[in-house]
């Protein structure tokens, strides 16, 4: 083999492995920016989460007044409250979440049977906040979701399945939401 | 120079050029992964960081531009204006004029708007309008006052028209755009503690330096950046190996 064969098949082999190492670090680059994706979603809906959370208090102060008889959606509001806040896994977050989502949608009903709340600013105020967080929280959720389907397909298919073996990362869990969350009716002040 | 050392320098500029390219190939691969990576977001429940929006261009405080060329309203514009330059028996374009509005416009989607600010995007495919001049051919009157405006003349030697082309690149309000950049508070918004449409701006990272606004959809610009990545790759990676060839062939390397 001549000089020149030489040196041309090392560059053609330069190229080959090359291009096949440079894919293969962005594979892996790939499968820990899916992975950091997650974790940035999750903490964009645990911020709305805290911040629902914050308004809870004042808006039990705010029905307790005219719902009296009530006691019922206001203690599982209130528990539910306290689970979301000592909740530390994702699963635990949702259930909690889901609690409250469906004891506020009863709370927002109220108006009908209450009608001195549909007159009340704060409350009014509180629900067009919490309104604007809920459909914040939804949206975001389906980023979560799409971005949990993106690092699951691409750690459960090939060639990825080999990274994920070795970093050890397992599929992901979905936030999902319960049955009864997708069928209720979202209250807004423009409805009423 | 004799034509083999001519050759020889072609083949050493083809030999880097194709390295360039087989890199470039590898930079948009990874674009495409990360658009690929990042799902797209409803402009309601943007989160700050890179995002990924699709909705309809709207003017930003009712700020229409009108294109140089054609008078069109749009909230983006960009034109240039080319001349052919002659040495010797070959000659070439060469960019004499190139402009692009800076003003930012809204992207909505059916729960809201937000703010982008163009400056530093790769703008990709916007709609595209070129007229030429030559010999036989006369700008419109709106191409020659503004050119007039700019202190160009398309008149060449002795009255005749010089070879030109007037290109003029535009996002129209209502046109679908992709915009993939990142989301950051405005730092021109009013600092009022009230919840502002224009509260949050998506422009070029600080960290993250890619920003693409497109008038395709999602998966089209990704499968223009495929091909267009596996043909630098595969392209690129072709054309340094024949001109590796050539090189060494020169050099009798071969035997």
């Amino acid at each position: 083999m001549t000089l020149g064969t030489t040196i041309w098949f090392s560059f053609f082999a330069l190229f080959l492995i090359g291009g096949i190492l440079v894919y293969l670090v962005m594979l892996f680059n790939s499968i820990i920016q899916l992975k950091n994706q997650i974790k940035k979603s999750w903490s964009n809906i645990d911020v709305l989460l805290k911040q629902r959370s914050d308004m809870l208090p004042n808006l039990i102060a705010v029905v307790k007044g005219y719902a009296k008889y009530e006691k019922e959606v206001i203690n599982s509001v209130i528990n539910a409250r306290k689970a979301l806040l000592s909740a530390t896994t994702l699963s635990d977050k949702a259930v909690a979440s889901d609690s409250i989502s469906k004891s506020l949608t009863t709370i927002f009903g109220w108006v009908e049977n209450y009608p001195q709340l549909k007159a009340n600013e704060n409350f009014l105020r509180l629900q067009q906040e919490i309104s604007q967080i809920e459909d914040e929280i939804a949206d975001r959720r389906e980023l979560f979701n799409d971005s949990v389907t993106l690092y699951n397909n691409q750690i459960t298919t090939f060639p990825g399945i080999i990274f994920a073996k070795i970093l050890k990362y397992t599929p992901e869990a979905l936030f999902q939401i319960s049955q009864e969350e997708k069928e209720t009716v979202n209250v807004s002040l423009s409805e009423q | 120079m004799n034509v083999d050392l001519r050759v020889f320098v072609y083949a050493l500029i083809f030999f880097a050029a194709g390295i360039l390219l087989f890199i470039q190939g590898f930079r948009n691969l990874r674009e495409k992964r990360l658009i690929e990576n990042t799902p797209t977001s409803k402009i309601e429940g943007l989160a700050m960081g890179l995002v990924e929006v699709f909705g309809k261009a709207k003017p930003f405080q009712e700020k229409i531009h009108k294109s140089p060329f054609t008078n069109t309203d749009c909230v983006y514009y960009r034109y240039t204006i080319e001349e052919y330059r002659s040495s010797g028996k070959s000659g070439h374009y060469v960019t004499i004029d190139e402009q692009r509005t800076s003003d930012p416009f809204f992207v909505q989607d059916e729960t809201g708007k937000v703010l982008v600010n163009p400056e530093g995007a790769e703008i990709n495919k916007p709609d595209k309008t070129v007229f030429k001049t030559n010999s036989s051919g006369e700008p419109s009157e709106l191409i020659q006052d503004f050119i007039k405006g700019r202190g160009i003349s398309y008149k060449g030697t002795f009255g005749f028209n010089k070879d030109m082309i007037f290109t003029e690149y535009l996002i129209e309000p209502e046109d679908s755009i992709f915009v993939m950049g990142t989301a950051g508070d405005n730092p021109f918004a009013p600092k009022d503690g009230i919840d502002h449409e224009d509260n949050i701006l998506i422009q070029r990272g600080k960290y993250e330096k890619f920003f693409l606004i497109s008038d395709s959809n999602e998966k089209a610009v990704l499968k223009q950046l495929g091909w267009r990545s596996s043909g630098f790759i595969i392209g690129g990676a072709a054309l340094s190996l024949a001109s590796l060839a050539g090189i060494l062939l020169y050099l009798g390397a071969f035997g």
